[in-house]
C-alpha cells in the first residue's frame, strides 16, 4: 500500500497495463473522487455521475493497452471521463438541455440576468455563471482542487482556469453583495 | 484525503466511496486478468524494449563501422595475414579434383608466431 502511494500515475498505469491489480486499485483510489467531481459537472446528479465514472474507468482499463506511459496519465484519463460524460449526456437529450457544460464552451454567452440575492444562496448564484466558470468555481472552491488539477480535468490550461475563476468570483461578489464573505 | 467542503456536491458517506471503488475494481477484473495473461507471451518483453533494442543495434553498427580498419592500417594487415592466402584458395577452388583431407590439413595449419605459416 505504502509503496503504491510513492509510485507515479504513469508507473501505476504501466503496471496495470501488465495486469497488476494492486496498481489499478491505487489508480482507482487516487482518481475516483476527482472523476466524480468532474462527471458531476456534466450530469448534475450523483447517480448519473457515478454511471459516468464507472463507464470512464471501464473505458480506461480497456484502453490501457494503447496508453503511452510517456504521456501524463491524468490528462489522458480525464479525457476518457469527459468523453464518457458526453456520451452519457448525448443519450439523454432532456438532460443535455439541463446541463450547459455539455458544450464546454470556453467563451460562453452571458448568463441571464441573475437575482441570486433573492434566491438566497451561493449555489443559486453559481448556477447563473457561465458553464465553464461554474465548473471552475465548483471544482476549485467547492471540491477543493487546485487550478492546475482543474485545468487537467477540464482539458484547458491553468491560465484559462484562473481567468474563469477571476471572472466568476468577480461576478459572484457583485451578485452576492454583502453576503460575499461566503465565497472565500 | 482532503477535507470536504460543506457545499460539495459529492456524497460524504465513506461507505458510498468504498462501495463505488469496489464495484469499479470488480468491473476491471476480467480485463486486467487478460492483460496479465498477455504478459506471458515471450516477445512482449522484447516489444516493450523495442525502441531501446533498435537504438542499441544502430549504435553497435555505427561503432563497428567506425572501428573498421583502413587498408593501410596495422589492423588490416593483421587481418589480411590471418585470412587464407589467395593462391591456396585459388588452387583449391580451381583445381580439377577436390582437395584431400591431408592437403587441407597441411594448407590450413595455424600460422606460427613469426608468420612462417604463410
Amino acid at each position: 500500500m505504502a509503496d503504491e502511494q510513492h509510485r507515479t500515475d504513469e508507473e501505476l498505469a504501466r503496471a496495470a497495463k501488465g495486469g497488476d491489480t494492486v496498481a489499478y486499485d491505487a489508480l482507482v483510489r487516487r482518481y475516483l473522487r476527482p472523476a466524480m467531481a468532474l462527471a458531476w459537472q456534466y450530469t448534475r446528479r450523483v447517480e448519473d455521475a457515478e454511471d459516468v465514472v464507472q463507464e470512464g474507468f471501464h473505458r480506461m482499463v480497456r484502453a490501457l493497452a494503447d496508453y503511452d506511459d510517456r504521456r501524463p496519465f491524468s490528462a489522458w484519463f480525464y479525457t476518457v471521463v469527459r468523453n464518457a460524460a458526453r456520451t452519457a449526456i448525448s443519450k439523454d437529450s432532456r438532460r443535455a438541455a439541463l446541463a450547459p457544460l455539455t458544450l464546454l464552451q470556453d467563451d460562453p454567452p452571458a448568463p441571464a440576468t441573475p437575482d441570486p440575492i433573492a434566491a438566497g444562496d451561493v449555489a443559486r448564484a453559481i448556477e447563473d455563471l457561465a458553464p465553464m466558470q461554474q465548473a471552475c468555481v465548483r471544482l476549485c472552491d467547492l471540491e477543493g482542487f487546485s487550478s492546475v488539477e482543474v485545468g487537467v480535468m477540464l482539458g484547458i490550461n491553468e491560465g484559462t482556469v484562473r481567468t474563469h475563476l477571476h471572472r466568476a468570483r468577480k461576478q459572484l461578489r457583485t451578485a452576492m453583495g454583502p453576503r460575499q464573505g461566503m465565497l472565500q | 484525503m482532503m477535507a470536504q467542503n460543506p457545499n460539495s456536491n459529492l456524497p460524504r458517506d465513506p461507505e458510498y466511496w468504498t462501495d463505488l471503488e469496489r464495484r469499479i475494481r470488480a468491473d476491471a477484473a476480467n480485463t486486467l486478468a487478460a492483460y496479465a495473461a498477455a504478459q506471458d507471451v515471450w516477445y512482449d518483453v522484447l516489444s516493450r524494449r523495442a525502441e531501446w533494442l533498435v537504438a542499441a543495434s544502430a549504435a553497435a553498427m555505427l561503432i563497428l563501422w567506425l572501428a573498421l580498419p583502413t587498408a593501410d592500417s596495422a589492423a588490416f594487415r593483421w587481418l589480411e595475414r590471418s585470412l587464407v592466402p589467395t593462391e591456396v584458395a585459388g588452387s583449391l577452388l580451381g583445381g580439377p579434383a577436390p582437395p584431400s583431407v591431408d592437403v587441407l590439413m597441411v594448407q590450413f595449419q595455424p600460422a606460427s608466431s613469426d608468420g612462417a605459416g604463410r
